[in-house]
């Protein structure tokens, strides 16, 4: 899984869980994304979690992409 | 009669004594080559000497070894004197010196937030640290990388300390650390996989405590591209 949110130039970015951390990590895949979100989005960022299938090469369609509505939203400060 | 006098044949004497209850027969058998019994309390036995009044080194049934530990669960196990509680605690282990230095190395266990799990760290004297073992995997010294990856846009191909990477835009990423760093004056090495002589080249910005943003710049017309990047930070422990 993947998150993506909008970055700080208001495009689309895309947030990576490294796999060897998610290994040290208990919980479903979402939930294990869900603590990464938390440690490592700026506080109050808005994301969606997307699935590691989802095609993010067209760089041309992230760059155009703006976040709406609806996403999840960090609001804990517990990992930092 | 609970006990035997012997008397020294000029003077003094010494007394065997049962113990008050809990003994049921049991034999003591004298060795038959000559030598000397001796309490614990005074000079020791064939070169150990001990003043302990309470259980210092256990032997299980199991012939594993316990040092301050009387239920030893591997062939040696030492139990230290505890700083702080549970894996946040710091315990003294064992220790080497050489016979002509005060000067000593100890390994002791280490827990806490930033160390992960409980580890084992390596001091010169008590508190000079060389290096630590944490026990979320990393080994933090001056000499040992603090984090390191090898990633291109989206995927990370393999990591060490590196919790996720942000794909800002392109050829600008974030690489967000699993632990912290304890200051932002590490320095970060980053080079670039190249197949086809762009004259590509990474540079860092933004060198925080929690990420550093590393960008990939083509030479040739200083636009930012995605190529897949390497980079290993060295830092304080």
């Amino acid at each position: 899984m993947k998150i993506i949110f909008e970055g700080e130039k208001g495009i689309a970015s895309v947030l990576v869980p490294a796999s060897k951390f998610l290994a040290t990590l208990t919980g479903t895949d979402e939930e294990k994304t869900i603590y990464v979100a938390n440690k490592d989005l700026p506080t109050g960022t808005k994301y969606e979690i997307i699935a590691d299938s989802v095609d993010l090469s067209d760089r041309a369609f992230r760059n155009a992409w703006t976040y709406t509505a609806g996403a999840s939203e960090r609001t804990s400060e517990e990992n930092e | 009669m609970s006990t035997i006098k012997l008397n020294g044949t000029s003077s003094g004497s010494s007394i065997i004594k049962a113990p008050d209850s809990g003994s049921t027969n049991q034999t003591f058998t004298l060795p038959a080559s000559s030598g000397t019994l001796v309490t614990t309390t005074d000079a020791g036995v064939a070169g150990i000497t001990s003043a302990a009044d309470a259980t210092a080194i256990t032997i299980s049934s199991a012939e594993k070894v316990g040092i301050g530990e009387t239920s030893p669960t591997t062939h040696l196990l030492c139990l230290g004197e505890d700083s702080g509680s549970g894996d946040s605690g710091a315990s003294s282990g064992i220790s080497f010196r050489a016979s002509n230095t005060e000067n000593y190395i100890s390994m002791s266990t280490v827990g806490g937030a930033n160390n992960g799990a409980r580890g084992l760290v390596i001091n010169r004297e008590s508190s000079n640290e060389l290096i630590k073992f944490c026990g979320d995997g990393r080994g933090v010294s001056q000499f040992t990388a603090r984090a390191w990856a090898n990633y291109n846009d989206t995927t990370i191909y393999d990591s060490h300390n590196i919790s996720s990477m942000t794909d800002v835009e392109t050829g600008m990423s974030y690489a967000n650390f699993t632990s912290a760093m304890p200051n932002a004056s590490y320095v970060v090495q980053a080079t670039a996989y190249s197949s086809n002589c762009d004259k590509h080249g990474p540079y860092i910005a933004d060198a925080e405590t929690g990420r550093v943003k590393i960008l990939s710049l083509l030479k040739t017309n200083c636009d930012y591209a995605d190529r897949t990047t390497h980079f290993v930070i060295f830092g304080d422990a």
